[in-house]
């Protein structure tokens, strides 16, 4: 779905993106953290890309972690 | 390397600049990264993915000052078309419409930008004040009314700047071009007038029905930026401020 949606380069960030909240809602470092064990060294700048388009495609919402900093969850769509 | 951010656009960064910013304290990057980022705001400026929330509707009290900057503008407007067009001119209805027009104009600004642009604004008064008691109280009166004449333009020129930026129809030089093409003119055209009233030197034909017609760009313009202010919404002064006035240069904010 994600290669048919135009992410281009972005398309394997995006798509460990999707695997990493699998398991449920993640803060933004923890999962910056994971995408780079997962795919290696991305940037920040690459993680948000991909996380805007997810967000736009309404794959992804915005949550928030337990101390008021930002968390991402899959939507109700893809849980 | 926070100030890499600056290049992504402004949609962008009010709804990722905060939480990024965070990841960077939380992850200090390397240059790869700082590479990484320049690409993706190069990305954001080409694929905007930002979804655009509309924002929630204000308080219809946030219309009020469009619509006295509307109703000034459509008051000039008619002032000086009904000079202009009249058998002859009707300064009595005129004059007052101008007036209240004027009255409008100040009354619609006040607000948020009573802080920051309140030194512009008293400026403005005070150059009518000076203006009107120069021309009223001195016997030398000639000089008195060009002074009048000149105060009175930089009045009307200060509000429509300050009118036209709150309404966020531009700022800076390009306000002061447009300035200068709708009050240009009726400056000079009323100097040729004064000129000939006063020494019978008349460089040009101008009669008081052609000079009011000079003041239809400025009239338009306050129509332009009435509607402009209250589509956008704009807070009264009743509302109080949503950002502190900022500090002058030199001084701590």
């Amino acid at each position: 779905m994600i290669e048919r949606r135009g992410f281009g380069r972005f398309a394997e960030p995006a798509r460990l993106i999707l695997v990493a909240l699998r398991d449920g809602p993640r803060g933004v470092v923890r999962l910056f953290d994971e995408i780079r064990l997962l795919d290696g060294p991305i940037g920040p700048g690459t993680l948000y890309a991909a996380i805007a388009r997810l967000e736009h495609l309404g794959l992804i919402e915005p949550a928030t972690e337990d101390d008021g900093r930002r968390a991402y969850r899959l939507t109700g769509g893809l849980t | 390397m926070s100030m890499l951010i600056r290049l992504y656009p402004q949609a962008w960064r009010d709804r990722y600049e905060t939480e990024i910013l965070d990841l960077l304290a939380e992850r200090p990057g390397s240059v790869r990264d700082a590479v990484d980022l320049v690409r993706g705001a190069v990305d954001a400026h080409l694929h905007p993915n930002v979804s655009v929330v509309a924002p929630e509707p204000g308080p219809w009290t946030h219309r009020l000052p469009g619509l006295l900057a509307l109703a000034a503008g459509l008051m000039v407007t008619f002032a000086t078309l009904s000079i202009s067009a009249g058998a002859g001119p009707d300064w009595g209805v005129a004059g007052n419409l101008l007036g209240i027009a004027f009255l409008l104009m100040l009354v619609s600004l006040p607000g948020e930008y009573l802080a920051p642009y309140g030194r512009q604004m008293a400026l403005a008064f005070s150059c009518i004040v000076v203006g009107v008691v120069s021309a009223s109280a001195t016997n030398w009166w000639q000089p008195a009314i060009l002074m009048a004449i000149g105060a009175e333009v930089a009045a009307l020129s200060g509000l429509l700047a300050v009118a036209a930026i709150r309404a966020g129809v531009g700022s800076g030089w390009r306000w002061l071009l447009v300035q200068a093409g709708v009050l240009g003119p009726l400056a000079i055209v009323a100097g040729i007038t004064a000129l000939r009233e006063w020494t019978g030197i008349a460089l040009v034909d101008v009669a008081a029905r052609t000079t009011a017609l000079f003041g239809l760009p400025y009239g338009l313009a306050w129509l332009v930026v009435g509607l402009r202010m209250m589509v956008r919404g704009s807070a009264t002064f009743t509302d109080p401020p949503d950002h502190p006035a900022p500090a002058p240069e030199g001084q701590p904010a």
